[in-house]
């Protein structure tokens, strides 16, 4: 049997309860936004295979409860996160600013090296907006992270997010492959940084 | 502004937040609520439901087939029997059993519940206090808005609480606002909707209010303990689980451990709504009817009778994909099995449970029940007022972190001692990639502060391919290098990890020998909190690697008998 993928990535979402990281998760992996929302009990995965360069990437998605007291039994999955999606809903003050919380989080219990981005959901409740997109991109330049506004429900930008989180992931992993170090100095390889002011990217549609 | 002044404005924010909950909860179905329309999924009333008010994506069939004729006769004639045994309060124990086993009729379980969990007697020993809990929550609850954010998606494919804010979405709010200030210790936790949601569909606002304080509260059933900060009763139920799994579905376990499916990830929702919408929800009426009537120890024999009764189809399924979208999706849809099969089954199943001593749990610790007194009004602290996350960790958190961690590494050391049982189906395929891989990368990943992980007690885990392995006496320099440097740094790990993955890069692959020695030398001191600075290899190749962590065990434990299949009991 041959192997059905080149590279297989463990990706992670998370932040509060409520900003749509299933649904988020539902739009990508099955193109289709969930109208009988159910609340993420613990912790959940699905997959989704997509095709980069001509390499399979199979993508190993962890959906997670974004309750507080949950945070103990989905903490223990960052470890083998190779990237993380942090989600804040637009309409929501404080699920944006829970994010440099959680992005503490991440920097306690994740590799060091792991890929982040920073999505602001529901940027179709334009009306609602309690977080300016401004606000999102200069949380984002902070972190040297890439940002992006996306609807689950109107399918805005959730297939991109996946796919710059994943071929980021990818160039990292194979420029680490290509470096070629010899075993002894293997460890020695620096966690890439290429952040430049415009590596985030903001194209919700709707505004 | 000070930072008192804007402490006040935060916590101003969150009440008038929790105040505007209310009153459009408290608005109902008034017109002058109006709702986002995402909220109000087209009222689908030419959809059919079914007979619990589940609405369904296809039409229902128009006529009933034979057997379902004759389920409605028998049900009918077990209506009047009920009728006539709750009338005469309390039944004989062994009839009660006999006929709860069988399934309350539908039309009688909401006095069946009642009489179970001895609703009545609550509500008249605690005259005045839900209504109490209920305004002291409108002013100081903290979980509002996660309640709310809950009510607003639990059973929204059912009639009764389809529409946003209709009814019984009121009265779920309600229930929920009003026992996180009755039980302020644990306040509100996601599955607690789900519980009191179905407690809805059977029974009045305050009577739910009360069913629920019994399910959280009692001994016998002591949810409080699934739901706390900590969740001592998931962690001390999941190992009792896997110790189940160990002595009498090795080879299902031994399939599970090794494509990294954890318990954990299909027993969380199990345990904590007692499989509601993990299985047809028809069949999980069936449970919680049990479950009220022998309390806990039926949520661990369900589970193992749903493992026992898939067991072939799980053994299958070759990757860990396949394995929890049956448990998780599948077995929701169509559980293969009637009602009345899988109960018998249940049935089975605890009976040999009890042969085997196995039905019942270590007991309970002292913090799986409320220690403040109920009812006590306690106001939460600042933090929480205003609903912000914590950034330090209890330690009971910590712990919490620690054990999964361990339950993983544990996990993945087992993938290496159990290959060896298909290594054909091992040594090719997606299943063997992804398994070395998952194994390599949950220890690989070194956390900043991994004082628990493997990594900072400098055990590494690589794998080799000895027979194809080219570089045999480099090998032996990557251990001696290995060796002398035991705190390598996270990203060595994460190379190797990646090399493996693209397969392309040998040079980490060291001799399997050479590694067991290593092993042996060392005597794996494998106390995760034991500082030591060894490096370990835990070695696998094609041909059945892995078997020197824990040689004795592969050989006895190859041809599995299951003991629930010992005595010839189809179940």
């Amino acid at each position: 049997m041959a192997k059905t993928y080149d590279y297989l990535f463990k990706l992670l979402l998370i932040g509060d309860s409520g900003v749509g990281k299933t649904c988020i998760l539902f739009r990508f992996s099955e193109d289709a936004f969930n109208t009988t929302f159910i609340s993420t009990i613990g912790i959940d995965f699905k997959i989704r295979t997509i095709e980069l360069d001509n390499k399979k990437i199979k993508l190993q998605i962890w959906d997670t409860a974004g309750q507080e007291r949950f945070r103990t039994i989905t903490t223990a999955y960052y470890r083998g996160a190779m990237g993380i999606m942090l989600v804040y809903d637009i309409t929501q003050e404080k699920s944006f600013e829970n994010i440099k919380n959680w992005i503490r989080n991440i920097e306690e219990n994740a590799s060091a090296d792991v890929e982040k981005m920073l999505l602001g959901n529901k940027c179709e409740l334009t009306d609602k907006r309690q977080v300016s997109k401004e606000r999102g991109e200069q949380l984002a330049i902070e972190y040297g992270i890439k940002f992006m506004e996306t609807s689950a429900k109107a399918s805005i930008n959730v297939e991109e997010a996946f796919l710059t989180l994943a071929s980021d992931i990818k160039a990292k992993t194979e420029k680490r492959m290509e470096a070629n170090n010899p075993p002894k100095g293997g460890h020695q390889l620096k966690p890439m940084d290429s952040r430049t002011k415009d590596s985030w990217l903001s194209r919700c549609s709707l505004l | 502004m000070t930072d008192g002044e804007q402490q006040e404005a935060l916590v101003k924010r969150a009440e008038d937040e929790r105040e505007d909950i209310f009153r459009r909860y408290e608005l109902g179905l008034d017109p002058s609520n109006v709702v986002d329309s995402w909220e109000n999924p087209t009222f689908e009333i030419y959809h059919r439901t079914d007979k619990y008010g589940f609405l369904h994506d296809s039409r229902l069939p128009s006529t009933r087939d034979a057997q379902e004729v004759h389920r409605n006769k028998i049900e009918m004639e077990r209506d009047k029997k009920w009728m006539k045994m709750l009338n005469q309060w309390p039944p004989p124990q062994d009839k009660l059993h006999k006929r709860v086993y069988k399934g309350i009729p539908d039309r009688v379980r909401m006095v069946a519940w009642n009489k179970l969990l001895d609703i009545q007697q609550s509500i008249n020993n605690n005259a005045g206090v839900y209504l109490r809990m209920l305004q002291l929550a409108r002013k100081y609850s903290t979980e509002t808005r996660q309640i709310d954010a809950d009510v607003n998606r639990q059973f929204r494919d059912n009639l009764a609480f389809r529409e946003r804010y209709s009814v019984k979405q009121c009265s779920l709010f309600n229930v929920l606002n009003a026992y996180s200030i009755y039980n302020s210790e644990l306040g509100y936790c996601q599955g607690m909707a789900c519980v009191a949601g179905v407690l809805l569909l059977y029974l009045h606002e305050e009577e739910a209010f009360w069913a629920l304080n019994t399910l959280i509260t009692d001994q016998k059933y002591g949810m409080h303990g699934l739901f706390i900060e900590g969740f001592p009763k998931l962690t001390r139920f999941i190992d009792h689980h896997d110790r189940i799994m160990s002595k009498i579905m090795r080879k299902l376990h031994k399939h599970f451990t090794k494509h990294n499916v954890d318990a954990l990830l299909y027993a969380i929702k199990w345990f904590f709504v007692v499989f509601v919408e993990r299985v047809p929800f028809s069949l999980s009426l069936r449970v919680w009817d049990i479950f009220m009537l022998d309390g806990d120890r039926v949520i661990l024999s369900m589970a193992i009778t749903i493992l026992y009764l898939h067991k072939d189809e799980l053994l299958r399924l070759k990757d860990m994909d396949a394995i929890i979208e049956y448990l998780q999706v599948r077995l929701h849809k169509n559980f293969g099995y009637s009602d009345d099969d899988a109960i018998q089954a249940l049935e089975r199943v605890m009976k040999k449970l009890k042969d085997l001593k196995l039905d019942v749990p270590p007991p309970a610790k002292s913090n799986e029940f409320p220690t403040r007194k109920l009812g006590d009004f306690v106001e939460a602290d600042m933090e929480k007022k205003i609903g912000r996350r914590r950034n330090d960790y209890t330690d009971a958190e910590k712990q919490v972190i620690t054990d999964v961690i361990s339950r993983q590494e544990q996990n993945a050391i087992d993938v290496q001692s159990t290959v060896s049982y298909e290594t054909s189906e091992c040594a090719t395929g997606d299943g063997y990639s992804m398994k070395t891989f998952e194994s390599i990368t949950s220890l690989a990943t070194s956390p900043a502060n991994s004082s628990y992980s493997l990594y900072s007690n400098g055990f590494v885990v690589t794998t080799i391919d000895s027979e194809q392995d080219p570089a045999r006496s480099q090998s032996i320099h990557n251990l001696s290098y290995l060796q002398t440097h035991p705190a390598l740094p996270p990203n060595g790990l994460q190379h190797m990890r990646h090399s493996f993955s693209s397969d392309s890069d040998s040079r980490n692959r060291i001799d399997l020998d050479q590694a067991l020695e290593v092993l042996q030398r060392q005597q794996l001191p494998l106390h995760p909190k034991t500082p030591s600075s060894q490096v370990v290899y835990i070695v696998q190749n094609g041909g059945g690697g892995g078997r020197y962590m824990d040689g004795h065990r592969d050989a006895a434990d190859d041809d599995d008998d299951d003991a629930l299949s010992v005595e010839n009991t189809r179940l």
